[in-house]
Formats: C-alpha cells, sequence, structure tokens
C-alpha cells in the first residue's frame, strides 16, 4: 500500500478557559489506515478530531485534509469537506424527534434534494443491512438499546459513503459482549467502505482489534506511537499501564 | 414521513385559517362600522363653524348611524367643507334639500353630523353634492345676547332702586302726593268745591228744564223758531253767492283770476317786482352816498335836528 | 459588579449576534419548510387549548371584576366594549405571550439544549447541515407567525368569555354584545396590538433558541436552559410592551 496522507495535524494548540488541553500534537494519517488514539479520559482525544471537522477552532496550528487547510476554508468548502468524513459520536447523536429512517434519510435528502424516495429507501436498507438492524427502520431512537444507537449512528455516517470515519469511543458505556460486535462492524465497515479510520478510544481490546498503529496521548501530546505489539511491550511503565 | 406529515398538516392549516379568519373577520367589521369597505358614497356640506367635530365621528339620519365625517377642511376664512362618508343603502331617503347640522351625541358629547330630511324635493342625492346646513346656535352668541339682557336688568333694577329709594326719602311730586298732609287738605277742598260745582250745575240743569226759563224757551217757542229758520235761509243765499263768486274767479274772465292763473301776467308782475326792488336798493344807495357827501351834509344834518326837534317836542307834550 | 455587568453586555452581545446570523441566514437557501410546518404544528395548534382556556378565564373573570364599578358609574352598557378593548389591546397579547413563553420557550431551550448536550447539534454540523438554519430559523420563524394567531384566538375566546361573564348577571344577546363590541373598535385598537405580538413571537422563539444552544455539558445544564429562556423571555416580553405602549402613544 502506497503512502498516501490524507490526514495532516502539525502544531495544533487549543485551551479552554486556563486549561491547555492540546499543547502540540503532530500526526499523519495515510490514506487506509486505521489509527488508534489511546488516552485516559481528559487528555484530549476527542478534541482533535473535533478540531478535524471545524467543530471546534483550534488556537494554533495547521488541520490538513485530503491537501487543504480546514483553517483558511469558508462555510461552504468546510461543508464539503465535511460530507467526505463520518463522524460517529460517543453517544450516537441520533435525532431524537425522527425515526430511524428520517435519521438516516435526513443528511441524504439534504444533500441529494433530486433523488426519489425509493432510491433514498434503497441506500436507508443498504446501510441498515450492513449494520444488521433492517428491523430497527421505524423505530424511534429512544425505542433503541446502546449498541443499536451506535450502529445506527454509524449507518448514518455510512449513507454518505465518506472516506475518512472518525469514531469517538465507539465502544464507550456498552457491555463487553457489545462492544465486541461493534469492534467487528468497524471491521467491516472498513473493509467494505474502504475507508480511512481514527478511533478515539480508552478500550484497549478495541484498540486491539481495530487499528492498525495506535498513539497514545498524554498532556496534550502525542506520548507514544506505535503497533499494539510495540506499545504492549513498552519500556514505559505508564504506556504498559493501558494494557492491563 | 410521508404519513406523518398528513396527519398533522390539516390540523395546522384548520388553525391557522381559523385564526386568520378570526383576525380578516374583526378586520371587516371594524372596516364595515367605519365605513371604509363596503359601498359608500360621498356628501358634502359647509359649515361656518364645525364646533369641534371630529374626523370619524358619526353621521346620523333620524337617529340611525349611516356614515362617518371622512375629512374636514378649510375652504375660506369663514367656511369649512365637512366631507361625510355613508353607505349606499340609505341614499334613496337623502333627499336634494336635506340639512345637515351638528349636534352631541350621548353622555360624553362626541359631535355628530345629523342630517334632516327634507320634505319637498324627490330628487335623491347624487354622489358627492353638497347639501345645505343648519348652523348650530352658537353658545357665544347665546352668551352675549343673555350679556345684554343682564345688563339691561342691572340698569333697571338700579333705577328702580333709586326710584324706591327717592320716594322713601321725601323728595319730589310723588312722595309729597303721597306724604304732604298740606297737599292732601287742598286736594280735599279742591275736592269739595268741585263737589258744589256739581251741586249747582245739577240746579240749573232743573232750571233749564223749567218750561218758564229762556232757553226752555228758546227750545219751544214757534216764533224763536221762524226767525232762526228766517237767518238760516239767508246765511244759505250768501253762501250761495260765495259759491258764485268764486265760480267767476275759477273762470278766469277776472282781474283777480287772472292774477292767479295768468302765466304771462304773472311773469311781468314779477320783473316788475324785481325792478321796484332793485330801484329801492339804488335809492338806498344813493342815499347812503349823499349822507357822506360833504356838500349835502349840511341837509342831513338840519334834516336830523328838526327830526329830533319834533321828537322833542313830541315827548315835552 | 464590574463583573456581573461585564457577564450580562456579554450575554446581551451574544444574544444580539445570535439575533443577527436569524435575519443573515433566513434569506439565503435552503429553507427546511418541512421542519417548519412541524414546528408551526407543534407551537400554534398544540398550544392552543392551552391559551383558549386562559383567553376564557382572562375575558369572563375582567368582566365580572369590573362589573361592581362600571355599575356604580352607571356605565354598565360600557362593559363589553370596555372589556375587550382591555382584551385586544393589552391582556390577550401579553397574556398569551406569557403563556407561550413558560410553554413554547421552555420546550425550544430544552430540546435544543438536551440536542446540544447528546451532540445532536455537532452531528448535524460535520453532516454538513446547518443546524442554525435547521433548527433556530424555523423555530423563530414559527414563533414569529404563530404567535400572533394565537393572540387572534385568545382576543375572539376572551370577548366571548366576557360574555358569558356580562350575562352572569346582565341578560344581553351575543349579537347585540358582539355589535357592541365592534362598534368600539378602532384600527387603531387591533393593529399596535397585533404588530407588537408578531415581536413578542419573535423574542420567544430567539431566546428559546439562544438558550437551548448555548447549552453547556451535562443534562443539567438542559434544564437550566429550559429555566432562563422563560425567564428571560417573560422579562422581555414586559420591556416590549412597555415600549410598543409608548410607540403607540407617541404616534397615534
Amino acid at each position: 500500500m502506497q503512502k498516501e496522507p490524507v490526514i495532516v495535524i502539525k502544531n495544533l494548540h487549543k485551551s479552554f478557559g486556563k486549561n491547555k488541553v492540546l499543547r502540540g500534537i503532530n500526526l499523519t494519517v495515510n490514506k487506509g489506515e486505521d489509527l488508534v488514539i489511546l488516552g485516559r479520559s481528559g487528555s484530549g482525544k476527542s478534541v482533535t478530531i473535533k478540531c478535524l471537522v471545524g467543530l471546534i477552532d483550534a488556537d494554533e496550528g495547521e488541520l490538513n485534509i485530503f491537501g487543504n487547510d480546514i483553517a483558511k476554508m469558508n462555510y461552504k468548502e468546510l461543508n464539503a469537506i465535511r460530507l467526505r468524513i463520518g463522524f460517529l459520536f460517543q453517544s450516537g447523536a441520533l435525532y431524537d424527534s425522527m425515526s430511524v429512517r428520517d435519521n438516516l434519510a435526513f443528511t441524504l435528502k439534504h444533500h441529494t434534494p433530486h433523488l426519489k424516495n425509493e432510491e433514498v429507501d434503497a441506500q436507508i436498507l443498504e446501510v441498515l443491512e450492513n449494520v444488521g438492524l433492517e428491523e430497527a427502520i421505524d423505530s424511534m431512537p429512544s425505542e433503541l438499546s446502546g449498541g443499536m444507537v451506535k450502529r445506527i449512528g454509524l449507518a448514518r455516517t455510512l449513507i454518505i459513503k465518506p472516506e475518512i470515519i472518525l469514531y469517538d469511543e465507539p465502544t464507550a458505556g456498552l457491555d463487553t459482549i457489545t462492544a465486541r460486535e461493534i469492534d467487528e462492524l468497524i471491521l467491516s465497515v472498513q473493509k467494505k467502505y474502504k475507508t480511512t479510520s481514527i478511533i478515539i478510544t480508552h478500550d484497549i481490546a478495541c484498540a486491539k482489534m481495530t487499528g492498525n498503529r495506535i498513539m497514545i496521548l498524554k498532556d496534550g501530546v502525542i506520548h507514544t506511537e506505535g503497533s499494539y505489539e510495540e506499545l504492549e511491550n513498552s519500556a514505559d511503565d505508564w504506556v504498559r499501564s493501558f494494557f492491563n | 414521513m410521508k404519513k406523518r406529515n398528513s396527519n398533522y398538516i390539516w390540523k395546522l392549516g384548520m388553525f391557522v385559517i381559523i385564526g386568520l379568519l378570526v383576525f380578516f373577520a374583526t378586520l371587516y367589521f371594524i372596516g364595515s362600522s367605519q365605513n371604509l369597505f363596503g359601498s359608500t358614497f360621498q356628501l358634502k356640506t359647509k359649515f361656518k363653524n364645525v364646533s369641534g367635530l371630529k374626523v370619524d365621528n358619526n353621521v346620523l339620519l333620524s337617529g340611525i348611524n349611516i356614515g362617518s365625517i371622512k375629512e374636514i377642511e378649510f375652504i375660506s376664512d369663514s367656511s369649512v367643507v365637512v366631507v361625510m362618508v355613508i353607505k349606499n343603502e340609505v341614499r334613496q331617503y337623502i333627499k336634494t334639500d336635506a340639512l345637515a347640522s351638528i349636534g352631541s351625541d350621548g353622555l360624553m358629547g362626541d359631535k355628530v353630523v345629523t342630517i334632516s330630511p327634507g320634505n319637498k324635493s324627490d330628487r335623491v342625492v347624487e354622489d358627492d353634492s353638497y347639501i345645505a346646513s343648519i348652523e348650530e346656535v352658537e353658545l357665544q352668541d347665546l352668551m352675549s345676547g343673555l350679556k345684554k339682557s343682564i345688563d339691561n336688568a342691572e340698569v333697571i333694577t338700579k333705577e328702580l332702586s333709586e326710584f324706591s329709594y327717592k320716594i322713601n326719602n321725601g323728595e319730589g311730586m310723588l312722595s309729597k302726593i303721597l306724604t304732604d298732609p298740606q297737599l292732601a287738605k287742598s286736594v280735599q277742598k279742591s275736592m269739595l268745591n268741585l263737589e258744589e260745582g256739581s251741586d249747582q250745575f245739577v240746579l240749573f240743569t232743573k232750571k233749564m228744564n223749567d218750561k218758564n226759563g229762556t232757553f226752555s224757551k228758546l227750545m219751544t217757542d214757534p216764533y224763536y223758531t221762524n226767525s232762526i229758520k228766517k237767518s238760516l235761509s239767508g246765511l244759505e243765499k250768501s253762501t250761495a253767492d260765495i259759491n258764485t263768486f268764486t265760480a267767476t274767479l275759477n273762470n278766469g274772465n277776472g282781474i283777480v283770476s287772472k292774477l292767479l292763473t295768468d302765466a304771462k301776467l304773472a311773469k311781468s308782475l314779477d320783473s316788475t317786482m324785481t325792478n321796484l326792488q332793485t330801484g329801492t336798493k339804488k335809492l338806498n344807495e344813493l342815499e347812503e352816498a349823499a349822507k357822506h357827501n360833504f356838500l349835502l351834509r349840511g341837509f342831513f344834518r338840519k334834516q336830523e335836528k328838526e327830526k329830533k326837534k319834533i321828537e322833542d317836542a313830541k315827548s315835552n307834550k | 459588579m464590574i463583573a456581573y455587568l461585564k457577564k450580562n453586555f456579554y450575554e446581551a452581545g451574544k444574544l444580539s449576534m445570535f439575533a443577527g446570523r436569524f435575519f443573515r441566514e433566513i434569506f439565503t437557501r435552503p429553507f427546511y419548510s418541512n421542519e417548519f410546518i412541524r414546528q408551526c404544528y407543534a407551537i400554534g395548534f398544540k398550544s392552543l387549548p392551552l391559551v383558549s382556556i386562559t383567553g376564557f378565564i382572562m375575558g369572563l373573570v375582567l368582566t365580572i371584576q369590573s362589573r361592581p364599578t362600571m355599575t356604580k358609574f352607571g356605565a354598565e352598557s360600557w362593559l363589553p366594549s370596555m372589556v375587550s378593548l382591555s382584551l385586544i389591546r393589552e391582556i390577550a397579547p401579553v397574556i398569551t405571550a406569557l403563556i407561550c413563553a413558560g410553554k413554547i420557550a421552555s420546550g425550544i431551550g430544552a430540546e435544543l439544549g438536551s440536542m446540544k448536550v447528546t451532540e445532536q447539534i455537532d452531528a448535524m454540523e460535520v453532516s454538513a447541515i446547518n443546524p442554525y438554519k435547521y433548527l433556530v430559523n424555523t423555530r423563530i420563524l414559527a414563533t414569529t407567525i404563530m404567535i400572533p394567531i394565537l393572540v387572534f384566538y385568545a382576543d375572539f375566546i376572551g370577548i366571548f368569555g366576557g360574555y358569558i361573564g356580562y350575562n352572569v348577571h346582565g341578560s344581553l344577546g351575543l349579537f347585540r354584545y358582539f355589535s357592541e363590541v365592534i362598534e368600539h373598535l378602532d384600527f387603531l385598537d387591533l393593529l399596535p396590538a397585533t404588530i407588537k405580538t408578531f415581536f413578542f413571537g419573535f423574542f420567544i422563539g430567539l431566546i428559546g433558541c439562544y438558550k437551548g444552544f448555548n447549552a453547556k455539558k451535562g443534562t443539567a445544564s438542559v434544564g437550566m436552559a429550559a429555566n432562563s429562556a422563560v425567564v428571560l423571555s417573560s422579562l422581555i416580553i414586559f420591556i416590549i410592551d412597555m415600549l410598543a405602549v409608548q410607540i403607540t402613544d407617541l404616534f397615534f
């Protein structure tokens, strides 16, 4: 696989008030790569990927996606980039007021208004099949379990056929069995859609399954970088503490 | 999504439409009570004084509200045109000789224009035409009239009080009449005299009625009657003579008549008179001149002396 | 003290910018008409029972309460027009707006607040959908249009309540009552009152959205957003009402 960088982050800084969350993050993600960012709560993992999609404005640093600097884009150009990126939120973030079908149709209809209803329905069914939840099409988000919400959330990001998917704590708040199901789903999606992924997690099992490269974030900087095996056998006690 | 849409969209539509209907119905009704909507026509009238009439005040016909004032504007320094907007359906009841007047309505004293129907004309008023108006009796005029009569009353009462004061304080005739005892006595005396006089008059008439009295004789004796008759016929004759004389006078042959009627004579008489007048005048002048002439002064002096002498002699006598 | 003032000025400035964004974005495509209609339904139709009941009770109570005074002045026949005038000019708009501030502003505040907390607004943002347009514009526009319509209902039902209240002691036909009411009404009674209800609606929507949109993280902030939305919008309703009365007084 040739190395083609799709995401380049250089010297990213962000602080909330006096709390300096990010103090110079540098990372590069190549096309087809699955990067896992490990870190403890509050280490700035989520902030990093939220900066990446423009949800949070960075204080300093360069954010390059597909060769374009996020900070220099206007709203329209940013939205064009956003359409190529899927973002799976920690809570799933399904729209409460809409059924699963409407949740999925919402983005699709918005960006492709010329699409006929049958075509929209066909695409919805396709992504639901991919996440294995065809039967939930007419339920409301409040009727779904936590794992189902995550899967529908993933389905919603998949419907716009993204090139990059950012997973924010995909297994958080789930029991181990459901978490493994989600991990498998992520793997199958990576294969099927040929996406580049950044997976943020503190679940080491998830990291092991989904990532082919792992970074550990500490105090707003990248502490360690390497494959699962490399890090498991790291000389650093602090790094090894993740794996126990 | 479509399924759920149809569930609520009709309710929303109903809600909005009924709400807007209520609003527009209210607007319409307010408008129709102000005649802004619906078919109306305009009438104009002129007033000297609108006494506080305002735009949007009501117009009444026989006590029924038929319209409102649309416009009030000056056309000269002493007259104001009032434009009224009136419902079309009452137009047939307003004839060309209808009269407009300004009155007050209700407790709050809103001004209204009242149209009183005329009775002679059969023609219905035209749109935008003028009708005559009756000026309201102005309170101010009323007050000034009232003030005049009050002033008069004041003068009268003042004089009355003066008068009664004088009576009470015993000056003047009336007071004397009413209060002087001497006057009363003399009045009594004259009354007594009068009584006496009337008594004698009674006696006199009694005597007159007596058959032997001169007067009675005069009235009753046939001799006297004859002589009276004779003298009366003489008198008749003389009047007849006078008649003939005046007739001849009028006929115009006599000198007198000529004098009175002939214009030529009158003219010559006139000129004679003027000549005479100038003659005497000149004589007067001459005499005056003579008086001043030193030659004749002596003569005049002598004459004067003589005159004096005669006068002295006369007085001595 | 200065910090407190600064905080309030900061809030006011943010609110103004939020309102400014509404006017900037209302004229650009796309417009989410489905969401707008849904919000109209939720705000207008669903508030109707509440507004009707309060309007009816206001008309009824106002008539019954004013009757003794009016009778004292021998102006009992003025009761229908007086009650309807005060309803149309002041009471119906303000009461309806306050009821809606309680129901709608808190609802919007809580809804958007929870959407913010559960990252739904962020989700919309990263799906390249402008959440401001979709969530805020539709809601503000819906309140701006629906509140006046609710006020028309409140006017009408309130006046009808006045009719019932009048007939508790007196007797007057429905037609006579309404013609009495209409006769003393003027466009000047109706129009300024209607115009100010648009402002009421706008601010109810604006403040509900603002408070919800700016909710912090955590479920507690959702409750706070709803609460402060009600408080602020009620306050602003009274301030607008005062301004509206003064402006109306100035011009007419």
